[in-house]
């Protein structure tokens, strides 16, 4: 019977391919994935996995933070498919900004799940083979040490921990937020006031609402009992001004040298582009590694799938064929994943200079995305936001009430009176632990889906006809199956990196030579562009396009049966070689 | 590490167009600037600041009449040698150093920084080959990308000692003709104007040959990176001159980190290819984001045209040669760290000397030819006879170019002042730079009224002055806030302050009597001490103290 043998059929696949399902896959570690980890616990999930997966991963500590802290790139790699620096390779990182968790747990979780899969499940285990992955899990591990053994916020660290002055006072990091209430995070300050802005919601007291600014229907004015004072603190230098100079207090996420601009016009982008030990060796790092293809850096919060660029006045450095590439892609993870949107950082978010992905995208010439892991709008999964109520209803009856803290009522040194408490660090920006998981395997997977796009060459046709007097035309046509070009517009236009080769190597010194070569401009066309010099080694400065192809020609003189061997090389694909020989007569 | 004064190998002497120094002259002067430690042992001494590419040490003398308060001085930063072209700064840096030492009473409480050969790379360069002068550090770069690395640098292929230029007579269709010989002096060269029926009718190369066969001539020369053009404001991307990133280069990394952590450096002097004495910048472009101007904020073109009156008194500068600021190292000092920056060539074309008696001065509506910087150099070289200066274009059979002719101005002959000339020109800088010390900014407090308005009550009012010629930043640097600011503190504790900020942050002073106002309302108690602090960076703070009212103690320098 028909439905008898396709259950059979059914069933023998699934014992043939253990991971045809949607089982977890078993492998050597046991980490969970439904918490944080602060920054030791971060080096030792890396350890185990390292340890766990000999073959396929290396470590290399690239530098140091402010703090000492080892700063850690893990290279995913098969060496039985080649070296890593032979293959196209896509950079992850998380966590340049301290207080953004989420980005570590998915970098390390992207490593398990790819090193689990291997050899396992399919598309996978192509990926790991077809190409390399560097791993960042924390560029910042001093600002992730402090959130979680420090007083922090869920805005704070973002910084790295060089001390720095940001009040211009001579004196560095001396007036940092204080936890006043002792529930070891910084929450926020409420002023008596008796011509407050908010007051206490009647229902729940631990919401603050904002009292109409309308007057009413008498013409009175309505006021309310509290005013908002700021973050948790005191003015510990006593300039008037409460927690404007605390640890850190600098974006290394605008010092990167794309567009850097001072503080004067970007704040927190440092003294001088790449002066913090994380970003310069970062930097130095990603350019000893031309074979980077494809970017994602991951952060937190708001659901967005970023790209460049960071001002208007760069809006030109993205061309056409590039930003189709970045809409496709984006296109693909905004299906993958629930109530995120693809952003352009300038227009849909606000000016950035000196950002790492404009970096990566502008300077090196690679598609770069950062995501922002998270968004309130998971909260309903209605992809609605939330109003304050409802916020506390999921705080109350999904968390337990573990990330708010009540107001206590305080005597301020310079506010009076004072409420202190309300969410803690752990109340926003971040995953709930129990939706940890889901949001790095999500975005793990789209991830996956950027890795799958970074180019794939292949001769499409190889072509020799005699064309008469010993002289032939051997016409080639490369092709490139996956979305990324070989050579982004921007990398072409700008000159970065080195320009694709083709190269003409023949088996004998005595030929076949190469008399004349060039690109095709119509594949069904007999002309071709000869180049000025060297025909014998094509430098194809525009590349291959993105699911595309381009044909090439040699004019070469020789003797039937001859052989050579046409090999097309880049900085960022797997080179590939076809050998020719002239045929003996038409 | 090598030692910035001991030279490479195989030390040469150049071609010395005019008579300018030889090579050598740069180890020479940087083994002077040692020798000077030696001779001032209580006023100089000398650091590394960082290394070269090529691992040659980047001195810096520090000279003080008390140096063990030079770190909390003001401090005047003097740099030579950004660029090969211009071996002579390194001598006239250290030749202003000299002097300065010489007479140490001009110091008054004033650090001065020399850093006399910023660029080491190049002039070992330049050393070892004689025929042309580099400007760049010895960093590999693969300028035509062909994975080749330095492998098509210019050379003498004419055999006259010299690297010139080439103009190829009959260019192929593909690389269409760009200038021509100047009717009015065919010895220069002129851009075409089709529109006056001037035509194009030769290309400009660099002499040299294509040793790599791509049929580019003198394409991938030996080294490097322009350091005095890989600072961060307005840098040029992918200008492969200008470093794959601002600040790549060990040379301006090194520079801008002294740089950075020295707030008591509140102007500096850096010779080089760029100028802002002579050709004042046009305040009017913008940075890329519009908000701040890109090379000049207009409030300080008084003082600088001042500053640039007192240069060109003191070196006879009349002129010098354009060049584009952009990624410079005294642009950045000026619009990212608020530093009065001056930048200045030292030396440019002087006055052609007189024609000889009888002999009659061209009409002065007589044709002048297109590059009028040019005309005016050759005029120069003309009248004082130089024969090395300007080399007269002669036929050459160019290997792939075919018919070239091969001549123009010798490497050196208008980057390089003639030897005679250096240590007047270390004169000059010593006399400026003298000028910039007398003028350091020195704010302080004055004009302190205390007076009671009830009992235990008192209102303080001050003002802070600076009596120095200088701000104490531009204007620049107090716009974008990036200059030391000057700080003022009063001892009280807050609650005691009714009126009246504790601490007040000024972004600066303007020069010669730039004022602000200061006014508190205090509590205290009868005999209590009130401390107002005043505080720049650059110098050691200065306390002021009232009791009852009255005024007890000014200006007492804290340690």
């Amino acid at each position: 019977m028909m439905w008898r043998a396709s259950l059979t059929c059914a069933a023998s696949c699934l014992l043939a391919s253990p991971c045809s399902g949607q089982q977890q896959i078993d492998g050597p570690t046991s980490i969970a994935w439904n918490r944080y980890y602060d920054a030791a616990e971060v080096d030792a999930v890396i350890d185990t996995l390292v340890k766990a997966y000999p073959s396929l991963l290396k470590i290399e500590t690239i530098g140091a933070s402010a703090q000492g802290r080892p700063l850690r790139v893990i290279t995913l790699n098969n060496p039985a498919t080649g070296s890593a620096d032979a293959k196209p390779a896509m950079w992850i990182d998380g966590n340049i900004h301290g207080n953004e968790l989420q980005a570590t747990e998915t970098v390390l979780y992207s490593i398990d799940a790819l090193c689990r899969a291997h050899g396992k499940v399919k598309p996978l285990t192509e990926l790991v083979d077809g190409c390399a992955f560097y791993f960042m899990p924390s560029m910042n591990p001093d600002g992730r040490a402090a959130w979680f053994s420090m007083q922090a916020s869920p805005h704070a660290f973002r910084t790295g921990l060089v001390p720095t002055d940001n009040d211009r006072d001579g004196a560095l990091d001396e007036d940092g937020p204080d936890d006043l209430d002792g529930d070891k995070s910084i929450g926020q300050m409420w002023r008596r006031d008796r011509f407050g802005t908010h007051r206490r919601n009647p229902r729940d007291p631990r919401i603050l609402d904002a009292v109409s600014r309308e007057p009413r229907p008498d013409g009175t004015i309505e006021y309310g009992e509290w005013s908002y004072a700021g973050t948790e603190g005191i003015d510990n230098d006593g300039d008037g001004q409460v927690n404007e100079d605390g640890a850190g207090g600098y974006d290394m996420n605008r010092n990167w040298p794309c567009d850097w601009q001072p503080d004067h016009i970007q704040g927190g982008a440092g003294e001088m582009p790449l002066c913090y030990p994380e970003t310069r060796a970062v930097a130095e790092w990603i350019l000893r590694h031309p074979n980077i293809a494809a970017s994602q850096s991951y952060h937190n919060a708001g659901g967005m799938i970023l790209r460049g660029p960071g001002a208007s006045y760069r809006e030109g450095e993205y061309s056409g064929s590039d930003r189709a590439v970045y809409d496709s892609i984006a296109a693909a993870g905004a299906e993958m994943l629930p109530f995120y949107t693809p952003m352009v950082i300038y227009k849909d978010l606000y000016t950035v200079h000196g950002g790492f992905v404009n970096w990566m995208a502008e300077s090196i010439g690679i598609i770069a995305f950062t995501d922002e892991l998270w968004t309130d709008r998971r909260i309903l999964q209605n992809g609605s936001e939330p109003t304050a109520e409802q916020m506390m209803r999921w705080r109350d009856r999904l968390l337990f009430g573990q990330t708010v803290t009540d107001w206590t009522e305080l005597q301020h040194p310079e506010f009076g009176t004072v409420l202190v408490g309300g969410p803690n660090k752990w109340s926003s920006r971040l995953p709930p632990p129990f939706m940890l998981e889901e949001e790095a395997h999500r975005n793990f997977a789209f991830t996956a889906f950027h890795a799958g796009q970074m180019p794939r060459v292949a001769f499409r046709s190889v072509d020799v006809k005699p064309i008469g007097n010993g002289v032939w035309a051997v016409t080639v046509e490369i092709m490139n199956d996956h979305r990324i070009p070989t050579r982004t517009a921007r990398a072409a236009a700008c000159s970065i990196g080195m320009p694709d080769t083709l190269t003409w190597t023949s088996a004998e010194t005595s030929g076949p030579t190469v008399v004349a070569s060039g690109p095709v401009p119509n594949r069904l066309e007999p002309a071709f562009n000869p180049v000025a010099a060297e025909p014998e080694r094509l430098r194809i400065n525009d590349g291959i396009p993105g699911l595309g192809a381009r044909a090439f020609r040699f004019l070469v003189r020789g003797n039937p049966g001859q052989k050579a061997t046409l090999r097309f090389s880049g900085e960022k694909f797997r080179a590939i070689e076809t050998d020719i020989v002239l045929p003996k007569g038409p | 590490m090598r030692p910035a004064w001991m030279p490479s190998t195989l030390l040469c002497a150049a071609l010395s167009a005019h008579g300018a120094p030889p090579v050598e002259s740069v180890a020479d002067s940087l083994a002077l600037a040692r020798q000077l430690v030696t001779a001032h042992p209580r006023t100089a001494e000398i650091m590394s600041i960082g290394a070269s590419r090529g691992g040659v040490s980047i001195d810096c003398l520090r000279i003080s009449r008390d140096l063990a308060a030079a770190a909390v001085q003001p401090a005047l930063l003097v740099v030579g040698g950004l660029d090969g072209s211009r071996p002579g700064t390194v001598t006239i840096a250290v030749e202003c150093a000299k002097r300065l030492l010489a007479d140490p009473e001009k110091l008054d409480g004033v650090t001065v920084l020399v850093i006399p050969c910023a660029n080491p790379d190049a002039f070992q360069a330049n050393a070892v080959q004689s025929a042309g002068l580099s400007l760049r550090n010895a960093r590999p770069v693969d300028e035509d990308r062909d994975g080749r690395i330095d492998e098509d640098s210019p050379c003498d292929i004419n055999g006259d000692g010299v690297i010139t230029m080439m103009r190829r007579l009959a260019p192929p269709a593909e690389t269409p003709p760009t200038h021509l010989p100047d009717p009015v002096d065919p010895r220069l060269m002129r851009t075409p104007d089709p529109a006056r029926d001037i035509r194009a009718t030769c290309t400009l190369h660099v002499e040299g040959l294509d040793k790599d066969g791509d049929r580019l001539v003198a394409e991938d020369a030996v080294g490097g990176i322009d350091v005095d053009r890989n600072f961060p404001h307005m840098w040029k991307e992918f200008d492969r001159t200008a470093g794959e990133m601002p600040l790549s280069e060990p040379e301006s990394l090194a520079l801008a980190r002294f740089v950075t952590n020295r707030p008591n450096i509140y102007a500096a002097l850096v010779l080089g290819r760029t100028d802002n004495l002579l050709r004042i910048p046009d305040p009017k472009p913008r940075e890329p984001s519009g908000r701040f101007p890109a090379f000049l904020e207009e409030a300080d073109r008084p003082l600088l045209e001042e500053l640039a009156k007192r240069w060109q008194t003191a070196s006879g500068q009349k002129r010098s040669s354009e060049s584009d600021p952009s990624g410079s190292f005294a642009l950045w000092l000026y619009a990212h760290r608020g530093v009065l920056a001056m930048a200045t060539q030292a030396w440019g074309c002087p006055d052609a000397p007189p024609l000889p008696e009888g002999t009659p001065e061209p009409p002065n509506d007589a044709p002048k030819p297109q590059d009028g910087e040019s005309a005016q150099w050759l005029l120069w070289v003309d009248r004082s006879a130089l024969q090395d200066a300007f080399i007269p274009w002669k036929a050459f059979e160019h290997p792939t170019l075919g018919a070239v002719e091969i001549g123009g101005f010798a490497p050196r002959a208008r980057s390089e002042p003639p030897a005679a000339e250096l240590p007047r020109l270390g004169g000059a800088a010593a006399d400026f730079a003298s000028q910039l010390i007398a003028g350091c900014p020195k704010p302080r407090l004055t004009n302190i009224r205390a007076r009671t308005l009830a009992p235990g009550i008192t209102d303080i009012e001050a003002e802070i002055v600076n009596d120095g010629w200088l701000p104490t930043a531009p204007a620049m640097g107090r716009n974008t806030k990036r200059a030391s600011p000057v700080v003022v503190s009063l001892s009280l504790p807050k609650a005691q302050v009714q009126s009246g900020q504790r601490v007040m942050v000024f972004d600066g002073l303007e020069g010669a009597g730039g004022r602000r106002p200061l006014h508190w309302i205090v509590q205290t108690s009868p005999g209590e001490q009130i401390h107002i602090d005043l505080r720049w960076r650059p110098q050691r703070t200065l306390r002021t103290t009232i009791v009852d009212g009255a005024v007890t103690k000014s200006d007492e320098v804290l340690p």
